[in-house]
């Protein structure tokens, strides 16, 4: 008898409807905030990591070509366009060291980029049945950040419908220009230009 | 009641406990995820960025090493147990020479978690040695020395192509327009049927194209050292042109005491010392360099023009001896009939060959002539006749053009034609290589162990390297510097990526923990140069005040006992072995690109982009150099 009258007599013994309905109130909004700052964060930080990413093959896949170029030797450049054309494609011999005094080159290689799946290639003997292609990457862009199809240099590059990965010789020197492109987890569009250029190291004669 | 109160509150503190708890955790959690993920990114470039910093980082090693090999040093910077210290990274370069005196470096670089790797192969290019001397040079009488590059014209052409200078043609125009200068015309080329002489200098008043194209006919042998007492500044002492020689460049070369000259290019050279002994004023003049030994110095220079440098040179130089091609040779043979004696095409061998007065000798090319003596005697003739192909002369014992000879070229291409001779000692007062002969010589002589004798007559185009030179008064040797212009730079041969040393390969750590060294304790790399491969010679007072002197490598000298340091030279250990014709060019390139036709590449050696190119870089998947090859 004693203690059912005092449970619900005592002052401390719950909460009461009213201090529920606040609490659930404000942690509910607490929660709502804190939901949609975690999305913007985690939106941030995953547009950040795709942008990281992005442009971290796009300067790995920039420095393999430069290598590859560097160690070319100018006079096998192919084909060998002067800025306002560019190319697409560079086909190339390297230098495989001395043998009995005389330097000895390579099989032609070739860095080719193709449009439909935007991809950047190596393949050594181009055009041979038994050729190799390694894929570097697959989010190359149709054209260079900036540039449109129209005959005209949009982005103000001296360049012309350059694509998204363009070669351009002067004398020894190349310059190389890649467009990555990607959509993050939101859909949106990750773009990155890298650009570099690169002296051939090997300088010979004249292919006959 | 007080216990169950107690128990109520205790219980509610829980829940509070419980939730902020679940939210520390959550939120504690997110941010380690974050803080992954961003040391993660963080990561990845740092190691992008480490790695082009070692790539440039070996980029250096190699341009010092480069420039080591240059001076005749070994190129061997730092080593992999004490590297050079460079920017925040190490580096290393080692140097291996290969066949064909070709130099291999290998810079390996490290940079935070970047390592790098690349492979320079060289082909040193010395310095060209014009007319050499392996001991003492003396000069004692009237010299010139200039010199051409046949590359781009023989010096008969480059002489003339000044002479038509339009600006040289207006000043001798000019000196015409003044009475005495015509008469000094008129006697110079007195006797001519046309030419200027033909007129009435007097009336040659205007500058018509028609006069000045006469003149231009007139003006070597205007410029051949006649008096002409005029210049454009009015009269001169001097017995040179008027306004000096142009160069074919446009250039103007300098006025010559002795006549006709390039005014530049020329170079005289010894291991040794370069001594002038004139007396009465006589004239010399080196319109180019005077190198000499590593250790050489140069006197009497006060009575000699010289307009390029005297320095001594960082190599020595080093004579192998002449190999002589295995031949069989004929008897000995004296010619005096009318008809030349021909030595035809190919090769051939005479054990002593005597042409005597009024009769020639003639060697045609392409051929290789091995002759035990070969004497020309006052009055005989020797030609090279070169139309056809190059001559290769070899002279066993004696090589003598006696005084009142003569000898000829077909062409003026001093590198169809070369004399070695390969006598191994002979009287310094009488040479085994007496060239008195009356001449125009196009070619080049080695003849790295006899004494050579190059007469008043024997006007010199092309180079001379011997162990004694004696020059006669008045001699002009003009040296052919084809392809030699400028500093002697290393062709690069090759340039490659090439596979890490296995030792940094795999480990990611600080390289200066990797490789246990202390930063401080590294040298910088511009000071990392190998001293073993540096001939140091050096004059000391040492602690205990003792004057010391004491030559070697310089690796070995301890400068600690140097108190005071009186004189230091150093110079490469490197040599420099030469041939007959490296006076004239350095050895001529080899690299081929495009040469290799697919395949090429050795069997069993990986091919190309064999070992995934898409990796690391494309240069390291290469199959390295053949070491064998390479040693």
């Amino acid at each position: 008898m004693r203690c059912t009258r005092q449970r619900p007599s005592g002052p401390s013994s719950g909460f009461t409807a009213l201090e529920m309905s606040l609490a659930i109130a404000l942690l509910a909004i607490v929660a709502v905030k804190a939901f949609g700052a975690l999305q913007r964060v985690n939106s941030a930080t995953g547009a950040s990591t795709s942008w990281v990413v992005v442009e971290d093959q796009a300067r790995r896949v920039l420095q393999q070509i430069g290598y590859a170029v560097m160690g070319a030797n100018r006079e096998t450049l192919v084909p060998d366009s002067e800025a306002p054309l560019s190319m697409e494609d560079l086909t190339f011999q390297v230098n495989l060291g001395i043998q009995d005094g005389e330097v000895v080159w390579g099989d032609p290689e070739q860095i080719s980029l193709d449009e439909l799946r935007g991809a950047v290639f190596w393949s050594d003997t181009p055009g041979a049945a038994q050729q190799r292609r390694i894929v570097w990457t697959k989010l190359v862009a149709p054209f260079l950040e900036g540039e449109l199809p129209n005959g005209m240099d949009d982005n103000g590059n001296g360049l012309i419908d350059e694509k998204g990965l363009s070669f351009v010789v002067d004398r020894n020197a190349v310059t190389i220009r890649l467009t990555l492109i990607d959509t993050d987890k939101d859909g949106n569009a990750v773009t990155q230009t890298v650009q570099t250029t690169v002296t051939c190291r090997n300088i010979g004669e004249p292919t006959p | 009641m007080t216990t169950r109160h107690t128990t109520r509150d205790t219980r509610r503190a829980g829940n509070a406990l419980v939730l902020a708890l679940l939210v520390v955790t959550t939120v504690a959690a997110l941010g380690a995820s974050f803080m992954h993920i961003t040391s993660s990114l963080a990561t990845r470039q740092s190691v992008g960025i480490d790695s082009q910093r070692a790539f440039y980082i070996a980029e250096a090693g190699l341009a010092e090493a480069f420039q080591a090999v240059r001076i005749g040093r070994s190129g061997e910077v730092g080593s992999i147990a004490a590297p050079a210290r460079f920017g925040d990274g190490l580096v290393w370069v080692t140097a291996t020479n290969t066949v064909g005196d070709q130099v291999r470096l290998e810079s390996t670089a490290l940079c935070g978690t970047g390592r790098a790797c690349l492979a320079l192969i060289l082909e040193p290019i010395d310095q060209p040695l014009g007319f050499f001397a392996d001991e003492d040079l003396s000069i004692t009488s009237v010299l010139l020395v200039d010199g051409y590059d046949s590359n781009v014209a023989p010096y008969s052409e480059s002489v003339v192509a000044s002479g038509s200078s339009a600006e040289e043609l207006r000043v001798y125009a000019d000196w015409l327009h003044n009475e005495v200068g015509a008469k000094e015309f008129a006697r110079v080329v007195g006797g001519a049927a046309s030419g200027p002489n033909s007129k009435s200098t007097k009336g040659l008043r205007s500058f018509d194209q028609a006069m000045l194209a006469e003149l231009a006919e007139w003006l070597p042998a205007l410029r051949m050292g006649y008096p002409m007492g005029y210049s454009q500044n009015g009269p001169v002492t001097s017995n040179s042109p008027p306004g000096g020689a142009a160069n074919a460049d446009g250039s103007s070369a300098p006025s010559s005491a002795l006549g006709v000259t390039t005014g530049r290019g020329g170079l005289l050279a010894s291991n040794g010392d370069v001594e002038f002994t004139l007396s009465n004023d006589e004239p010399v003049e080196i319109w180019g360099d005077i190198t000499l030994g590593t250790k050489g110095s140069v006197h009497g220079l006060d009575e000699v023009t010289v307009s390029g440098s005297t320095d001594p040179r960082t190599t020595e130089v080093e004579l192998p001896m002449v190999e002589v091609p295995e031949v069989a040779l004929a008897p000995a043979v004296r010619h005096d009939g009318l008809l030349p004696l021909l030595v035809p095409a190919g090769t051939s061998g005479h054990l002593e060959i005597v042409v005597g007065a009024g009769a020639e000798l003639v060697l045609r090319g392409p051929s290789t002539v091995v002759i035990g003596d070969l004497v020309l005697e006052p009055g005989a003739a020797l030609s090279f006749d070169t139309r056809a192909g190059s001559i290769a002369l070899y002279v066993l014992r004696s090589f003598d053009l006696q005084p009142g000879s003569f000898v000829m070229n077909s062409e003026e291409a001093p590198d169809r034609t070369t004399v070695q001779v390969a006598a191994t000692y002979d009287d310094p007062l009488d040479p085994a290589v007496k060239l008195d002969a009356t001449a125009q010589f196009h070619g080049t002589l080695y003849a790295p162990e006899s004494n050579v004798r190059i007469g008043s007559d024997f006007e010199f185009f092309g180079g001379v390297i011997a162990r004694r030179l004696e020059i006669g008064a008045g001699a002009r040797l003009h040296f052919d510097n084809a392809g030699a212009a400028g500093s002697p730079i290393p062709r690069i041969l090759s340039w490659r990526v090439v596979e890490i040393p296995s030792e940094v390969r795999t480990v990611f750590a600080d390289p200066f923990r990797v490789l246990g060294v202390e930063r401080n304790s590294l040298r910088e790399l511009s000071l990392a140069h190998d001293l073993g491969d540096v001939q140091l010679d050096v004059v000391y007072v040492d602690t205990s005040g003792v004057t010391r002197t004491w030559s070697g490598s310089e690796d070995q000298f301890d400068w600690l006992q140097v108190e005071t340091l009186e004189s230091a030279a150093r110079a490469a250990t490197r040599k420099i072995e030469v041939r007959a014709g490296d006076a004239i060019k350095p050895k001529p390139g080899k690299t081929k690109p495009g040469k290799s036709k697919p395949g090429k590449s050795k069997p069993g050696k990986s091919k190309p982009g064999k070992s995934k190119p898409g990796k690391s870089n494309p240069g390291k998947t290469k199959p390295d150099d053949d070491d064998s090859d390479d040693d």
